[in-house]
């Protein structure tokens, strides 16, 4: 994680593991924690929107990785299942750790590779932009 | 004095100091007695006892029985007539079994047959046996060597037998000209007195003669083993010299081209070793700086939803409940309220 720090200085990864129970569906705890979580050892002035949220419930077996808004227009859904995928067969003996590593080596190899993109191409990513605002476009 | 005087002296002392043994004097019968004795009845111990000598010549037996052969163990023989001397020894036989005197009874015959039509199917030695009968010799202008190389000299190869019905230790056997150099010279006599001596169990003529191919088929098919396994060593010696050879000359031409370019080497050494180290340099430096780069994003503006003030819940989400499910059939599908629009 700090070597993933040191790579992407705006970004930051967490990891949630914990039985969630009946309450809550993991993609929404993923949600709502992303949003609403102070995380104490961030640097100061440190955006929960550059945050990769991985989460794990080994009770019921189910694993998500929620992306906040600074890495949305560069990553697909496709792109953090891709990452889950890789630690899938770890997760299915328990090895939790180690799929942890294997999800988080994917996600680096992507990042490096989206980052380059978005420098050669930038236009490319300009279609995940919202519709500008009206006011805007009377302007 | 003499020492034949001494013995005699002693004998003379002796004499009277030895017991008296008690003797059963013989029995003297009288001349009339001895008459009547003679013509009634047999007389024991006449001839010792004195009596007449007069003995009787041997009875007359005839001529004498015919001798056999010590050395060969041949009885008297007849030479086999001249009207089967064409079939037998004129061209190659046209069957296996040669019997033209009708010496096997017929049924005796086609089981021999159908056995060396057998053998001649799965074997390619032909087995060809000339049946005689036991009494009978072959001429001597016919050699069976001669015949070998008259009749047998083309075509399959092929092993001859003299078979003389009745008594198998009499059997020759020739071999074809064309029957392979590879076979020792020592297996056919050796399979012939196999084939004899299995022969020799067997009670009858028909039966002896079945025994004696049967035996030699085996054997025949002993030889063919050893062809083979001749053949395969030769097979195997050649290609490993023809291996060898090339390896060698393989190795030569390679070390010709070594030698050729061993000046080139020498001048290119230092230029390429410089090269290589360089190359080596700028991978290094190029992985360290990979290893040291940072990658930033450009910060878009994205619209937040579903009141989410850094994160709408993007993301995949995985089930690993299933070990015999791929991960895409575990994976879940986005929530429709935190799909981007």
């Amino acid at each position: 994680m700090r070597r993933f720090r040191q790579r992407f200085p705006q970004l930051f990864v967490t990891i949630y593991t914990g039985a969630l129970g009946e309450a809550a569906h993991l993609r929404r705890f993923g949600l709502w924690l992303l949003n609403r979580a102070n995380f104490v050892d961030m640097p100061p002035g440190s955006s929960n929107a550059a945050g990769i949220l991985l989460t794990i419930d080994p009770v019921i077996k189910t694993a998500g990785m929620s992306v906040g808004y600074l890495l949305e227009p560069f990553l697909e859904e496709t792109d953090t299942f891709e990452c889950l995928a890789r630690a899938h067969s770890y997760f299915l003996e328990g090895r939790y750790a180690d799929g942890m590593i294997k999800a988080f080596d994917q996600l680096t190899w992507l990042l490096r590779k989206r980052s380059q993109q978005a420098k050669r191409h930038p236009r490319r990513f300009t279609g995940h932009l919202p519709p500008p605002a009206p006011q805007e476009v009377a302007r | 004095m003499k020492p034949w005087l001494w013995l005699t002296l002693a004998a003379g002392l002796a004499g009277p100091l030895l017991p008296a043994r008690d003797t059963t004097p013989l029995p003297t019968l009288s001349e009339a007695q001895r008459k009547t004795m003679a013509t009634s009845e047999w007389l024991a111990g006449d001839q010792i006892l004195g009596g007449s000598t007069d003995a009787e010549p041997p009875p007359d037996l005839g001529e004498a029985p015919p001798t056999a052969d010590l050395a060969t163990g041949k009885t008297a023989t007849l030479p086999v007539a001249e009207k089967y001397l064409a079939a037998y020894f004129d061209t190659r036989p046209e069957t296996f079994l040669i019997d033209p005197q009708g010496l096997l009874d017929e049924s005796s015959g086609h089981d021999l047959l159908g056995l060396l039509k057998a053998h001649s199917s799965d074997s390619p030695i032909d087995l060809f046996i000339y049946v005689f009968a036991k009494d009978q010799e072959i001429p001597g202008e016919v050699r069976g060597e001669e015949l070998s190389e008259r009749c047998f000299a083309t075509g399959r190869p092929a092993l001859l037998v003299y078979y003389f019905l009745g008594a198998p230790q009499q059997a020759a056997l020739y071999a074809s000209p064309s029957l392979p150099e590879t076979i020792p010279a020592t297996e056919p006599p050796q399979a012939l007195q196999s084939a004899i001596s299995q022969a020799s169990q067997a009670a009858n003529p028909a039966e002896q003669l079945h025994s004696f191919i049967e035996q030699l088929t085996k054997r025949i098919y002993r030889m063919e083993q050893m062809l083979h396994s001749i053949a395969e060593d030769a097979e195997g010696s050649k290609r490993s010299l023809a291996l060898a050879a090339k390896l060698a000359k393989k190795s030569s031409s390679l070390s010709a081209r070594l030698a050729r370019l061993q000046p080139l080497a020498q001048k290119l050494a230092i230029p390429g070793l410089l090269l290589i180290s360089g190359l080596a340099v700028i991978l290094g430096i190029a992985g360290w700086r990979r290893r040291q780069a940072t990658y930033r994003f450009p910060e878009l503006t994205v619209e937040p939803r579903l009141g989410g003030e850094h994160a709408a819940g993007v993301g995949a989400l995985i089930a690993f409940a299933s070990v015999n499910l791929p991960p895409a059939s575990q994976r879940q599908q986005v929530a429709d309220d935190s799909r981007r629009t």
